[in-house]
């Protein structure tokens, strides 16, 4: 369970999310919003990689600030560029990175490394240089490295938006068939239609919360709402 | 191209990372303490028969070596035009030496094992406040870049050229900077994401 209580995040004079309540209990959540209405915020804010200015989040109880190891282990996280989350040169040393850090036995991280790479049909990658890969395949190391650590709850911050029809829809299949609570920032509001829930943000604020039948028309009403800049 | 630890396991591969890491730091040292030119044919002829011993791929070795061997051509010639041969034979014998045993290192370990070791090696490091760990990612975050910098270099540059702006260092070093630092940060929330703790 995901629990936002009372949560504003400000950046100086800017508010970027004003007094956030909520609880997250489904599968697959969308969030959806225009360019600066917080949504990366409160993806941020899932992992503990930023701090509430004001008010607590929680995941199973644990408080992000307080318990951010264990909210960090709990909460995987995988990012808009791939390339800016490949720490180790080689798709096996990367996908080994987050277990090593969790002081795994070399045999463990090993069968573990072995088995998401296999599930995720990149074996025969698993020495290749990480920048020589395609788009597609860097996001799908990503995506691999972070599930490897088995995090109960995967947060994707807009992970197709630098993908060709076919990766994205390699990588769209590989978040549907995952076991974890998946929580999607995106753009793509047809890849969002499956879910059980959707957060439209604007202003700071949520502005609709409601399955994928209605949220959806909302934001696309919303968005043609706003007058051209 | 960057080959980083070619996908082949021969008895160089083997050798664990730790020794050949002592070798090349030790070869490298002794290299620069001898002038006698058999002894340097002696390391230069060593150097060059690892690598072929590993049946490391010439072209490999050749395309990483292509840099440093200009540049020891470079060095080579100045000093024949400004001191004598002998100090040209001396400086060529001791970098090649010295590169070529740093392209078979790089060929044949894997920068994880690399990494390791250095990190065992920088233990002692502790009593004076460094972090063994912060030193291994940081090696690692270096090679990992290198080909992800040329890429952005190569984007931006490609940019400019369409703006007209191919002449201008300026129109690629801001944009550069700006996205290399905003690349830091994205790296340092996804480092910290899957649960790298600082000490």
């Amino acid at each position: 369970m995901i629990e936002f209580d009372q949560v504003t995040m400000r950046f100086g004079e800017l508010t970027v999310l004003d007094r956030i309540s909520l609880s997250i209990a489904e599968r697959r959540v969308a969030v959806v919003g225009a360019n600066g209405s917080g949504k990366s915020t409160f993806a941020r804010l899932l992992n503990g990689l930023i701090a509430p200015t004001d008010g607590h989040v929680r995941i199973d109880g644990l408080d992000t600030v307080k318990d951010a190891r264990a909210v960090r282990r709990k909460v995987g996280f995988v990012f808009q560029n791939p390339d800016n989350q490949i720490v180790y040169p080689l798709v096996e040393e990367d996908v080994a990175f987050g277990l090593k850090n969790l002081k795994l036995p070399k045999d463990e991280i090993r069968t573990r490394v072995d088995a998401v790479l296999a599930r995720y049909g990149m074996e025969h990658l698993r020495t290749r240089p990480a920048h020589l890969l395609s788009g597609g395949q860097k996001q799908m190391l990503a995506i691999s490295s972070v599930l490897v650590m088995e995090p109960a709850y995967v947060v994707f911050d807009e992970p197709t938006t630098l993908l060709d029809l076919r990766n994205k829809r390699r990588v769209t299949r590989a978040i549907a068939e995952m076991p974890q609570t998946a929580v999607v920032v995106s753009h793509d509001l047809e890849f969002l239609e499956d879910f059980e829930r959707v957060l439209v943000f604007e202003g700071g604020g949520i502005v609709c919360d409601a399955p994928p039948a209605v949220a959806l028309p909302f934001y696309r009403d919303l968005m043609a709402s706003v007058p051209d800049v | 191209m960057f080959e980083i630890s070619l996908d082949r396991v021969t008895w160089l591969h083997r050798v664990p990372a730790g020794v050949k890491l002592a070798v090349l730091a030790l070869a490298g040292a002794a290299v620069f303490l001898v002038a006698d030119h058999r002894v340097l044919g002696g390391f230069v002829a060593v150097a060059l028969l690892l690598p072929l011993s590993a049946r490391l791929p010439v072209r490999a070795v050749a395309r990483q070596s292509l840099p440093a061997a200009i540049l020891i051509a470079l060095l080579a010639g100045f000093h024949v035009l400004t001191s004598e041969p002998d100090t040209a034979i001396e400086v060529s014998a001791r970098l090649a030496t010295v590169i070529l045993l740093a392209v078979t290192l790089t060929l044949t370990t894997r920068v994880s094992a690399m990494v390791e070791a250095i990190e065992t090696a920088a233990r002692p490091l502790r009593l004076v406040g460094v972090d063994p760990a912060k030193v291994g990612l940081t090696l690692s975050l270096a090679i990992r870049f290198i080909p992800v910098l040329f890429a952005l270099v190569s984007e931006i540059r490609e940019a400019q050229k369409a703006r007209g702006l191919e002449g201008s260092v300026v129109a690629v070093v801001m944009p550069l900077l700006v996205r290399t630092l905003k690349m830091a940060d994205d790296l340092a929330d996804a480092i910290a994401a899957r649960g790298y703790d600082a000490e």
